[in-house]
C-alpha cells in the first residue's frame, strides 16, 4: 500500500501557509481515518485537522511551530506493515487479487507508470487505457511544489530586502506576487518599525519577545489599513437605561429557562443594532472600489477579546432573529472563540460590527472600522450619571454609545439618525418587540 | 529625442525622393532601378523627377522581373556601383531572395573581404490598402534572419530620410521598408542635410510606466495610444528601433529596466516573427526588471483579407494596445 501524504490543508482563497499548532498524535503513533492529527492555525483562525486516511504516522517534517506553504507533505501516513523511516522508497506494491483481462495498451500504460493493475477497476469487462487515465489522474500529484508566482522584478527586490515570497500576498495574474505588493509590505513593514520605540543607546534589559505571529500581524495589517484608508469620525450619544435596566430584570429568568443562558446587554444591542441597521441601510453597507454596496441582511460582527488577539464571529440575519436566538448564538460563538474553535466561515462576511467593553467598566471608547465595513458602535459601561427631567436633575444610569463611520460614505448627519433610531429603541426597549 | 531643428514639413516619399536625389547628386555610383521608376517616377512616385535631373544612364526602367532587378543590382554593387532598387510591393520580394539572400548577402564573406554589394533594395510594406493578400504583407522578418543583410524600417519622413542617406552609403546590402499607407504623412524635414545611422533606436516619447516598442506604422498607433494612456495616469514610452538589424538592443532594455513592462506592436505576422524577437532580446536583457510578461501585439497568422471588414480585424489597433497596457499596468 502506498503511504498516504498528509498536506498542509488550504482553509481559504488567500491563504498561503499555515502553520501547525501541535500534533495530536506522535510518531508511530496508528492514526484512523477522520481522527484529529493536528491543529493548524491560520492568519484567522486555528483548525483540527483530520487523518486522510488511516495507518502509522511517520515522517513528520514540520514541527509544532513551523509554519509551511499550503500543498506541502507535512508527513505520511504508512500502512502497518510497511511502516518505515519516510526517507525510505516506498514498497514496490504486490498485485492484489487475481489480474483481470487488460487491453495492450491499458498493459503498456501501467507499466510504465509502474502501476498494479489489479488495483485499477475496470469501467467494463477489461481494464482499458480509459480506466487507466482515469486512475493516473486521481492520484495525487507528487511532482515538487510549484515555485511561487512572482514576477523577475518582484523576486530580485524580495531577495534584495531579505523577504520571503511566501509571506507575501500576491496580486498579480494567478496570484502572482508583483513589484508592488514587494514594495507595500516594505512600506508596512517600514511603518511598523517607526512605530516600534526606537532602542536607546544602552538597550533596556530585561524583556520577553511575543514575536507578531499569525493573527496578531492581520490585526496589525488591518487595523493599519483602515485607519489609514477610512476617514473615521465618532459620534457619542448617551442612552437612558433605565427602562431598559427594568425590562432586563423581567427578562433574566425567562431567557434563563429557555436558553439556559444569562441574558447579557450585548444579546439585546445586537437585537438593537440590527433593527436600526434596517431603517438606515446605508450603515449596513461595504465600500468596495468605487462601489458602495448597501446589504439587505444584517450580519452583525461581534467583536471577542481573546488571550492574545481579537475575533470577530459573525451573526447571520441577525435582523430576522429573536432575542433568545441571539443570545444562545453568541453565548456559543463568544465561548468557541476563546477556545479557538470557531471556522473560518463563522468568521467572514459581517457588514456592521459591535464593539462592547462595558464589562469593563470603560465609559466611552473610540474603534476602529472592520474594512469593507463603513461603521462600527463601541460601547461602554453603564454609568450613574446626570439627566434632566421635567426641570429637576435627576442621576439616572447612563449608557455611552460611540458610533465611528467612514466619513467617505457615511455623511455625520446619517450617523447622527442612526444613533438616535438606536437610543429609541434602547430607551423604549418595548418596541423592540414590535 | 531627434527633432528636427526648422519648421519646414515634407511628406514621407518627398523625403524619400529628396534622399534618393542628395545622395545621387552626392555621388555619381548611385542609379536607380525598377519596374516604372523612370517615366512614370515610381509606383508611389518616390523618384518623380529624378530621370529628368540625372537621366536615363542612372535612372532605369527595367521588365517587370524582380529576380532579374535583384540579379543587376547584385552585378553593379560587386563592380564598385551603388544602386537602389525598387520593389513595389514588399510581397514581391520573394522573386528576389536568391539574389538577396545567397548572392548579396555573402559575397563580401565569400571574397575574403574583396568584394562588397553596397546596395539598398527599397520595398513596401503594410496593410490597409485594401490591397488583397498578395500585395499587403510585411516580409522584413525574412530578411532580418540573414546574416549579411540589414534592415531599415522607418516610421517618419524625418526618419526616412536619415536612414536611407546611411543606407545608400553603407557597403552592405540594406533593404529599406517603407509602408505604403504612410507615403503621404507629412513631417518636419530640416533643409540642411543630416544623416541617422542605422543601428540607433528613437525615443518618440519619454514615460515611467510602460514601454511601448513600436515599428513603422504602430509607431503612429502607439503614439495615439500613449495619449490615451497619459489621460488615465499611466505614463508611455514609445521607441522605434528604426532599423532592425543592426538592432539597437541597448536602448530597448534600457527602457524596459526603466519602467519594468513592455509591449512590443508590430504590423507583420506575429508567428516567429520579429515581435518575437524584440521580446526575446527585451526579457533577456531586462529580466530581472520585467514586473510583467513582455506582450507582443502583431498582424493575425492569416493572409490579408481583401474584405475591408476583415482587413482592418486583423492588424492591431490602438484600442488593442490600450487595453494590452492597462492589463500589464493595472
Amino acid at each position: 500500500m502506498k503511504p498516504i501524504e498528509v498536506i498542509m490543508p488550504k482553509m481559504e482563497m488567500a491563504q498561503d501557509t499555515g502553520t501547525v499548532v501541535r500534533w495530536l498524535k506522535a510518531e508511530g503513533d496508528s492514526v484512523q481515518k477522520g481522527e484529529p492529527l493536528l491543529e493548524v492555525e491560520t492568519d484567522k483562525v486555528t483548525v483540527e485537522v483530520e487523518a486522510p486516511g488511516s495507518g502509522i504516522l511517520s515522517g513528520v517534517t514540520a514541527q509544532a511551530g513551523a509554519e509551511v506553504p499550503v500543498g506541502q507533505v507535512i508527513a505520511r501516513l504508512l500502512a502497518p506493515e510497511a511502516a518505515a523511516p519516510a526517507e525510505t522508497e516506498p514498497p514496490v506494491e504486490a498485485a492484489s487479487g487475481p489480474t483481470p483481462a487488460v487491453t495492450p495498451v491499458a498493459q503498456r500504460m501501467a507499466a510504465a507508470h509502474q502501476l498494479d493493475l489489479g488495483r485499477i477497476a475496470p469501467a467494463g469487462r477489461r481494464v482499458t487505457k480509459a480506466d487507466v487515465s482515469a486512475h493516473l489522474a486521481r492520484q495525487p500529484d507528487e511532482r515538487k511544489p510549484r515555485l511561487r508566482p512572482a514576477s523577475p522584478l518582484a523576486r530580485r527586490l524580495a531577495h534584495e530586502e531579505g523577504l520571503d515570497l511566501a509571506g507575501i500576498n500576491g496580486s498579480g495574474p494567478e496570484g502572482a506576487v508583483v513589484a508592488a505588493d514587494i514594495r507595500a509590505a516594505l512600506a508596512a513593514a517600514a511603518k511598523a518599525e517607526t512605530m516600534v520605540e526606537k532602542p536607546e543607546a544602552a538597550p533596556v534589559e530585561g524583556y520577553r519577545v511575543i514575536p507578531l505571529r499569525s493573527m496578531r500581524k492581520v490585526i496589525a495589517g488591518r487595523l493599519q489599513q483602515s485607519y489609514q484608508n477610512a476617514p473615521h469620525i465618532s459620534l457619542t450619544l448617551p442612552v437612558d437605561m433605565t427602562e431598559m435596566e427594568r425590562l432586563m430584570a423581567h427578562l433574566a429568568e425567562p431567557v434563563r429557562q429557555e436558553t439556559g443562558k444569562e441574558l447579557t446587554l450585548t444579546a439585546i444591542l445586537a437585537q438593537a443594532v440590527a433593527l436600526a441597521l434596517t431603517r438606515h441601510p446605508r450603515l449596513n453597507s461595504h465600500l468596495v472600489g468605487e462601489e458602495i454596496r448597501e446589504f439587505e441582511q444584517v450580519h452583525l460582527g461581534i467583536a471577542v477579546a481573546l488571550e492574545d488577539g481579537l475575533v470577530v464571529p459573525v451573526i447571520r440575519s441577525a435582523q430576522s432573529k429573536r432575542l433568545a436566538a441571539l443570545q444562545i448564538e453568541l453565548s456559543d460563538l463568544a465561548g468557541r472563540a476563546r477556545a479557538n474553535k470557531l471556522a473560518l466561515p463563522e468568521l467572514k462576511g459581517s457588514t456592521f460590527t459591535l464593539s462592547n467593553l462595558g464589562m469593563y467598566g470603560i465609559e466611552q471608547f473610540t474603534a476602529i472600522i472592520n474594512p469593507p465595513e463603513v461603521g462600527i458602535l463601541a460601547v461602554g459601561a453603564i454609568m450613574p450619571g446626570p439627566k434632566e427631567v421635567g426641570g429637576q436633575l435627576v442621576m439616572r444610569p447612563l449608557l455611552r454609545l460611540t458610533l465611528m463611520v467612514d466619513h467617505r460614505v457615511i455623511d455625520g448627519a446619517v450617523g447622527a439618525q442612526f444613533l438616535a433610531t438606536l437610543k429609541g429603541l434602547l430607551e423604549n426597549p418595548y418596541r423592540l418587540i414590535l | 529625442m531627434s527633432t528636427p531643428n526648422n519648421q519646414r514639413e515634407l511628406t514621407f516619399v518627398e523625403a524619400i525622393r529628396e534622399a534618393l536625389a542628395e545622395e545621387m547628386r552626392h555621388d555619381e555610383a548611385v542609379v536607380l532601378l525598377g519596374e516604372d521608376v523612370a517615366a512614370a517616377g515610381g509606383i508611389f512616385k518616390a523618384s518623380a523627377g529624378l530621370l529628368e535631373e540625372f537621366g536615363p544612364q542612372r535612372v532605369l526602367d527595367t521588365p517587370i522581373s524582380e529576380a532579374g532587378i535583384a540579379g543587376v543590382a547584385v552585378g553593379l554593387a560587386l563592380t564598385q556601383m551603388r544602386p537602389v532598387v525598387e520593389i513595389m510591393f514588399g510581397d514581391f520580394t520573394t522573386q528576389t531572395m536568391d539574389q538577396m539572400v545567397n548572392q548579396a548577402a555573402k559575397a563580401h564573406y565569400m571574397s575574403g573581404g574583396k568584394l562588397a554589394a553596397p546596395l539598398v533594395m527599397r520595398t513596401t510594406m503594410g496593410a490597409g490598402r485594401r490591397s488583397a493578400a498578395q500585395h499587403s504583407q510585411s516580409l522584413y522578418a525574412w530578411f532580418c534572419h540573414i546574416p549579411g543583410l540589414k534592415v531599415a524600417i522607418p516610421s517618419t519622413p524625418y526618419d526616412a530620410k536619415g536612414l536611407l542617406k546611411s543606407a545608400i552609403r553603407d557597403n552592405n546590402p540594406v533593404i529599406f521598408f517603407e509602408d505604403k499607407m504612410m507615403y503621404q504623412l507629412k513631417g518636419p524635414v530640416p533643409t540642411e542635410e543630416y544623416t541617422i545611422p542605422l543601428g540607433q533606436a528613437d525615443i518618440k516619447r519619454e514615460g515611467e510606466d510602460i514601454t511601448i516598442i513600436a515599428t513603422s506604422s504602430m509607431v503612429h498607433v502607439a503614439l495615439k495610444a500613449a495619449d490615451q494612456l497619459a489621460g488615465q495616469g499611466i505614463s508611455a514610452e514609445v521607441i522605434d528601433p528604426r532599423s532592425l538589424f543592426p538592432l539597437d538592443a541597448e536602448t530597448l532594455i534600457a527602457s524596459a529596466k526603466k519602467t519594468s513592462r513592455v509591449i512590443v506592436i508590430d504590423e507583420a505576422y506575429r508567428r516567429y516573427g520579429i515581435t518575437g524577437e524584440l521580446a526575446a532580446t527585451v526579457a533577456e536583457g531586462a529580466f530581472y526588471y520585467l514586473d510583467a510578461p513582455v506582450r507582443r501585439l502583431a498582424a493575425l497568422d492569416t493572409p490579408v483579407p481583401f474584405s475591408p471588414a476583415l482587413e482592418d480585424l486583423t492588424i492591431p489597433n490602438e484600442a488593442l494596445l490600450v487595453k494590452t497596457a492597462l492589463e500589464l499596468v493595472r
